[in-house]
Parts: C-alpha cells; structure tokens; sequence
C-alpha cells in the first residue's frame, strides 16, 4: 500500500470523524426496507431509448414476474413506483428481483427508497473489465468500513439472469469477499433490461447495446432522499469513487473540510 | 393511449395540429408563427424524455438585455475583507454573489424554479478591466445568516470563469479541495492582468472580451447549469474601451452590446424543470431559451447590433443564421477579439463557444427578422453529419424575433469589415517544446482520455511554465462531437484534420469542437499560473462522466 493511500484512508477516516461533528445528517434509510407502496401509486414509465412511452399513471398488468421467465417471454409491462430523481416526478423501475440469499425484492421499494446507493450491472462469468471493478468496489467497501452496509449500498444486476442464479451470485460474493451491503440480483432479463434503460446504461449502436461483454462500467451514484445521482468509472481511484459518494450523501470529504475550516460556515 | 409514431424531421410540415396535440406538442408556436417552433428532439420517434406540456405563444416577451435591465449588472464595493492578493498591488473591485433558488419566468406566465447567482437566470454581468483586479465572493448559500433556507442550493458549486487566465485556485476547478459546500463561500481571485504579466512578458493581445462564468462542481456540473448557474463576464481593455470610444464597438452593456445566451430546456407540467441525469449521453431540451426566455422578441432600431453569442446548453449544438439571408460580420471567437472582422452567412456552434458578431437593422424598418436555428440533432451524442457538413433543416427553428424600429438616433457604429480590431500574436512552431497527443476515447461505456480514467490526482501532463506546446486533440470515434475546452489559455489552431482551419477559428480559442473522427492541431502557451489545470469536453454530461484530464503548469 502506497503512503498516498494510506494519506487517503486517513483523511477519509478524519472526514468521517469531522462530518460526525459538524454535518447534520439525515436520518439513513431504514435497515430492511421500507413499505412497500400501495399498489394504485404503480405504474409504468416510459423504460428507455428503445421502447415507445406509455402515459404515467397505467397500473400494472399481468401477473407478477417470477424468477428465472425465458427471456423470449413477452413483457406484460414494467412495475414501477413513484420517485423524485432530479427533482421531478418519475416513475422508478420496481420490479421484483430475487437476490443472493433468494429473497425475493422488489427494486426501489425495497433497495432504493429512502438510501444512499451505488448501482451497477455485471455477471458472475464476465471476464473483461468486471474483475477490475470488482477489485475497484471492494476496495470502495473497505474504505467506506461499517458505514458500509448501514448508510451506503451497492447493488449490482445480472447481465445474465438466466445463469446468475441466487447460488452462483452467493459463490461470487464470497469469492470476492462482498460484505452485506453488497446485493446481487437477478430475476426476468426484461426487468433487468428495463432498469438498465432507465438509468440510461446503454449505447444507441445496437449491436453494442447487445453485448454484454462491452456492458458500460459506470457505477451510478444516487441518494433517494434527495432525488440526486451521477455516475463515475467503476474505475477511477477508489478513493475518488468515495469522495462522489460522501458528496451524493450530502456530506463533505476530507480534503474538503481540511481546506475550509471548521464549520460553522460564517 | 397514442403512441409516438417515427416522425423524421422533414414530416413535421404534414402533421396536421390533432396530430400534435396527440404528440403533445406546443402548437400555438405554430400558429402564430405559421411553422412549428419545436427542435427536432421532440419530434424524433422512439428515445427521449416526454416532451413539456406546457403550450406557449413565442415572441411575446422581451429579450432580456443588461440595456434594458433584464440582466442586471452586479455593482462592485462589497466591503468583505479577502485573503486574495494582487502582485500588482491593486485595490480590486469586490463583488459578491449569493447562489441561490428562486423563481423566474421562462415561459410565459409560468414561473420555474431555477438556481441562479444572485437568484438571477441568466446571472448577472460581471464586467472586469483589465488592469483592475476582481474579487467575487461566492456564497453558497441563499443569505448571510447561519439558519437554513428553503432558497439554499442544498449542493456543492464551483465556479469557472471560462475564458479566463485565473491561478488555479480561482479557477473552480471540479476538484474536492477547491468545492464550495452548502453554507460556505469563497473568494475567487481574478487578477485582470495581460497574459504574461506575471511572467515578465504581457501580451495585450491576449486580452479576453467574452468571458462567462458557470458552474464546474465535480459529477453535477450538468443539472448546476442546466439549472441556471451560468453568466457572462465581459472584459475590456485599453484596446477595445479605445474601439468604443471611436464609435467602433458600443459600450459594454449599453442596449446596442446584447449578449445571447442560447439554451435548451424541458420542463415538467408544473412548470419546474425537467432534469434527466441517466441521460449519459447528453441532456437536450424541447424548449428554447435566450437569455433566459423561451424565444423572445426583441424590438432593435435599424443600426448595428453587438451581439455575444454564447452556446450555454448542456449538449445541444446550433447553427444559426438570419432569416432574412443577412450576414454576420463575426469580430470575436470565444473569449477574444478576432484581428479583423469576418463575414459569416451561418455560424456553427459547439458548446460553450461564443462569437462577438455584428448584425446590421440598417433599412430593415418595420420589418421582422428572425435568427433561426437550423441544425439537427435529436441525441446528446451530437447533431447528424459531421462538422463541415452538418445535417440542417430550413428555416429551421426561430430563436429570437428581432422586430425592427426606426433607425438609429443615436448615430451608428462604425465598424466596417476592413475596421482593425485586436492583432493576434502567433505562436511560432519555433517556440513548440514539446507535442502531446489527446485521444477522447470510449471504453466499456465510460469515457477515457488516451485510454486512462480521470484521476484528479493525477497529472497527465506538465509544461513547463513560459513554454508553448503542440497539443493534439482527436475524436475517438464513435460517431461522438466533443467540444474540447482547455482551461487557462488560449489555444491557436493550425490545422484541423491536417487542413488550415477556417480563418474563424485560426486566431485564438478556449474551446475548440471536433465532430466524429476530428482532429485539430493546436498551439498553446503556458505563462503566469504554476498549479493544477484541466482540459474537458463541455457536454456536460460527458463532462460530468469524467471525461477530463488534469494537467499541470510546472516550473520551468
């Protein structure tokens, strides 16, 4: 380990110790989701680039997914659940996915309302550039330390849902080391699909958009409470992944408290 | 439910109004000025945000102008004690400037929630003197007490002053150290001092004259200006208060020195403003915007205009023209007067390019003109075709009504095209010490520069103070447009795609537009300001993915 790394764990650490002194924070997200929304708030949202838009407010249709659906199954249209992102009404992605451990989940209600998050897509076969990100991400885990888990999440979405199952995600996970707080998921290929639109991780060349081998490595960034997200490279320094982290919190890093003082601001 | 059928831009003259109304589309535009006054964006089958709810009737507000009070002009003597330090040892003109939420009307009788310095949408001018050093406080907060506000930002701003020859510290950079936090300020020392100054050599020429100020914080620097923090700076010097008092140029902020900021924008149907940031590609409005209003009128007299053109959009590119086949007489590019002035039947720009142009009213009495845009583009990826031929549609749609009076009472300027302006100083090849290669690539759906991610601890290169280097900047591919913004100085292009460039652009720029596959050569110096620098595309959402590299002045 570098000495400028350990400058960083450092001043990440004293950032922590400054913003529990000085920043009021919000009251993070509640542990093991939250209520889930009456139904009549659901409805479907224009999903992305590729699909035609339907009027917000359409209540879903269809039974609800399963697990595991052939991906030539023909989508009875795409849960989702009242958000802010930016600001303004939106429809978020909700459907129901299946994580690690099996648990069924539904997307937003469950992972996203009320939290601070990063959102990836990846698969447990994916030999490019996953291994690094994989790397990247575990070491934005040990700096964010039991933080971890508790005020930030990392969701990462199969690519290949047909053969992520909850078993091979949980062998990933421990191969790697994942600590809870990092949840994988699966479930049908169209929800999955409709989600990765939505956060607009795509690549208007289709034959591009098709190949998960070249799938995007941004890793969204994005707090519910406040309704803001951005996306860094999965592969820039993860010190610097943390920084936009804290920041997306509502938080001031370290170099940033260093340099301006004590608060209170005046 | 009716689904938005593929609509290709040249239909739009065959859709009756239930069919646009069925696309939700504004259609008292149409009416009133017998086409439709939408962008291409909205019509484009298939991908794309909804399109705004909101109907208006175009041309029936004011442009806004610092002549007729619709963009104000900050005062200076603000009376805080600053840290700043001039080696001059002039006393500067203090501003300050409170960033904040307010509400404004862009549409008419809507009223928008905007963030704006001073609350202000576009911000107010800030007019600097070469010779005069400024200090603008920028508080990051609604008031000066310490009780929080619903009018606060809620989000951390840093403060670029494009065009400007700033010490890195001033420069508001996207960095965490130079950040301003909700509830703090800071003091941006700007030094109005001639390029090289400081380094023993100052070259007049170097004096800017358009420069703007906008955000730069790091990931949010897309929905910061989308929101409204952005305005200009216009700068005079020697040279051009001496063009203004020979009846030349007009005064700075006089009715007869109009800034127009062009922007695009898509509003919710509450009025607020629509903001998508998982539109990585880049985020384009349906709704029109110039300085401010959603295609304004503006009443001229039959004289000559000063017009400053600024693209201040996220991602969305213009060509422009006059409807009435008049040309412009382009005296500026970027930040800097040209030598001479060159004549321009239409003008192309990336963002955050600017061109001083002057438009002639003469003899157009009671008639109507409008400036029009002509460009398509219906993805943040860039417009269709390529730079030298891109793909347009006519008459396009109308920016701005000039509704043209009487003629000019109070004389008219005497610019002609043979009328010397600003000499440009080249940089001789003799003086290059080094040439660098940028490649603006892709690479798993991020962006990268020569292949390597952004690390803003990281310097991917280090002139030497008082040197000049040859930077070559390509387009990757991709079918991508980048507009390519260098901090610090400006830089003189010697061939784009191995070409001599247009004259337009063969002087000095801050920010130089490569569409798919480009390549431009360009020359630079590096005086004055040891410290940290970046060059960045200004699509601010490739800006904000971290398309950017740092690079530091060291010394020599």
């Amino acid at each position: 380990m570098s000495r400028r790394h350990l400058a960083w764990l450092g001043a990440v650490a004293l950032a922590f110790a400054l913003v529990a002194a000085c920043v009021r924070r919000e009251t993070a997200g509640p542990a093991t989701g939250s209520p889930a929304v009456p139904l009549e708030s659901r409805g479907t949202e224009y999903p992305g680039a590729q699909a035609a838009p339907a009027p917000a407010g359409q209540s879903p249709s269809g039974p609800h997914p399963r697990q595991g659906a052939p991906a030539s199954h023909i989508s009875t249209g795409l849960e989702t659940a009242e958000a802010r992102v930016a600001g303004s009404p939106r429809r978020f992605p909700n459907p129901e996915l299946v994580d690690q451990d099996g648990q069924s989940v539904r997307f937003y209600d469950d992972l996203v309302r009320g939290r601070v998050v990063m959102v990836n897509f990846s698969y447990t076969q994916c030999t490019g550039a996953c291994p690094r990100a994989t790397a990247q991400l575990m070491a934005v885990q040990r700096l964010l330390g039991d933080r971890f888990g508790r005020d930030f999440t990392l969701l990462t979405l199969s690519l290949d849902p047909e053969h992520d199952t909850p078993a091979a995600m949980r062998r990933y996970l421990s191969a790697h080391g994942g600590g809870p707080g990092w949840t994988w998921l699966t479930g049908r290929r169209e929800d999955i699909e409709a989600i990765r639109r939505f956060v607009g991780f795509t690549d208007r060349d289709p034959q591009l958009d098709a190949d998960r081998t070249r799938h995007t490595t941004l890793v969204l960034l994005g707090n519910d409470r406040t309704g803001r997200w951005s996306s860094v490279p999965a592969l820039i320094k993860p010190e610097q992944i943390v920084e936009a982290l804290l920041r997306t919190a509502g938080e001031r890093p370290a170099a940033a408290v260093a340099m301006q003082g004590a608060c209170p601001p005046f | 439910m009716h689904r938005r059928r593929p609509v290709s831009p040249l239909d739009h003259a065959h859709l009756t109004r239930r069919d646009l109304l069925k696309l939700g589309l504004g259609v008292a535009g149409a009416a009133a000025v017998g086409e439709l006054a939408l962008p291409g964006a909205a019509l484009a089958g298939g991908g794309g945000p909804p399109p705004t709810p909101i109907r208006f009737t175009p041309f029936t507000r004011e442009l806004p102008t610092p002549g007729n009070g619709g963009i104000s002009i900050l005062k200076a003597g603000a009376t805080f004690t600053t840290d700043c330090a001039f080696a001059s040892g002039t006393v500067p003109n203090k501003y300050l400037v409170h960033m904040k939420r307010a509400r404004v009307e862009i549409i008419p009788g809507v009223q928008t929630e905007i963030f704006g310095y001073e609350g202000q949408y576009p911000g107010p001018t800030i007019v600097g003197h070469i010779g005069t050093p400024d200090v603008v406080r920028f508080v990051n907060k609604s008031d000066d007490s310490t009780t929080p506000s619903p009018d606060d930002l809620g989000v951390e701003t840093s403060i670029h002053q494009h065009g400007g020859h700033n010490p890195s510290t001033s420069d508001g950079l996207p960095m965490a150290d130079l950040l301003i936090f909700p509830g703090k300020f800071k003091d941006y020392c700007y030094p109005n001092e001639p390029t090289g100054a400081a380094d023993g050599d100052p070259d007049p020429n170097d004096n800017p004259s358009t420069l703007w100020y906008h955000d730069h914080a790091t990931d949010i620097t897309g929905e910061n200006v989308y929101r409204g923090l952005a305005g200009l700076y216009p700068t005079t010097d020697a040279l051009e208060d001496g063009l203004i008092a020979a009846g030349t140029l007009p005064p700075v902020g006089s009715a007869f020195d109009v800034p127009l900021v062009l922007q695009d924008r898509r509003f919710n149907a509450d009025g607020s403003l629509f903001y998508n940031p998982f539109e990585h590609d880049g985020f384009l409005g349906d709704v029109f915007v110039v300085n401010g209003k959603a295609q304004p009128a503006f009443h001229v007299q039959a004289r000559k205009y000063r017009f400053r053109f600024l693209n201040g959009s996220n991602a969305r590119m213009y060509l422009v023209r006059l409807s009435n086949g008049r040309p412009f007489l382009q005296i500026g590019a970027d930040s800097w007067l040209l030598p001479f002035p060159i004549q321009r039947d239409r003008i192309l720009f990336g963002m955050a390019e600017r061109a001083d142009v002057i438009v002639d009213f003469g003899g157009l009495q009671g008639q109507v003109v409008f400036l029009e845009n002509i460009l398509v583009q219906d993805s943040g990826r860039g417009p269709g075709g390529d730079l030298n031929n891109p793909e347009v549609r006519v008459p396009g749609t109308q920016l701005v009504k000039f509704i043209v009076g009487p003629g000019a009472p109070d004389g008219d300027l005497n610019i002609t095209r043979d009328t010397a302006l600003r000499p440009n100083t080249p940089i001789g090849r003799n003086e290059i010490v080094r040439t660098r290669t940028f490649e603006f690539n892709r690479s798993q759906g991020a962006w990268q520069v020569n292949g390597q991610f952004y690390d803003e601890n990281r310097s991917d290169a280090d002139p030497k103070r008082a040197t000049a280097e040859h930077w070559i900047l390509k387009n990757g591919g991709g079918g991508w447009w980048h507009p390519i913004h260098i901090h610090l100085e400006a830089h003189q292009v010697q061939s784009f795609n191995g070409r001599p460039p247009p004259l337009y652009n063969s002087f000095k720029k801050d920010t130089t537009l490569l569409g798919p596959g480009d390549q431009a050569d360009v020359f630079l110096r590096f005086r004055d300001r040891p410290g940290r620098f970046v060059t960045h595309c200004h699509n601010l959402e490739h800006e904000d993915d971290r398309m950017m590299f740092r690079w530091d002045v060291v010394e020599s």
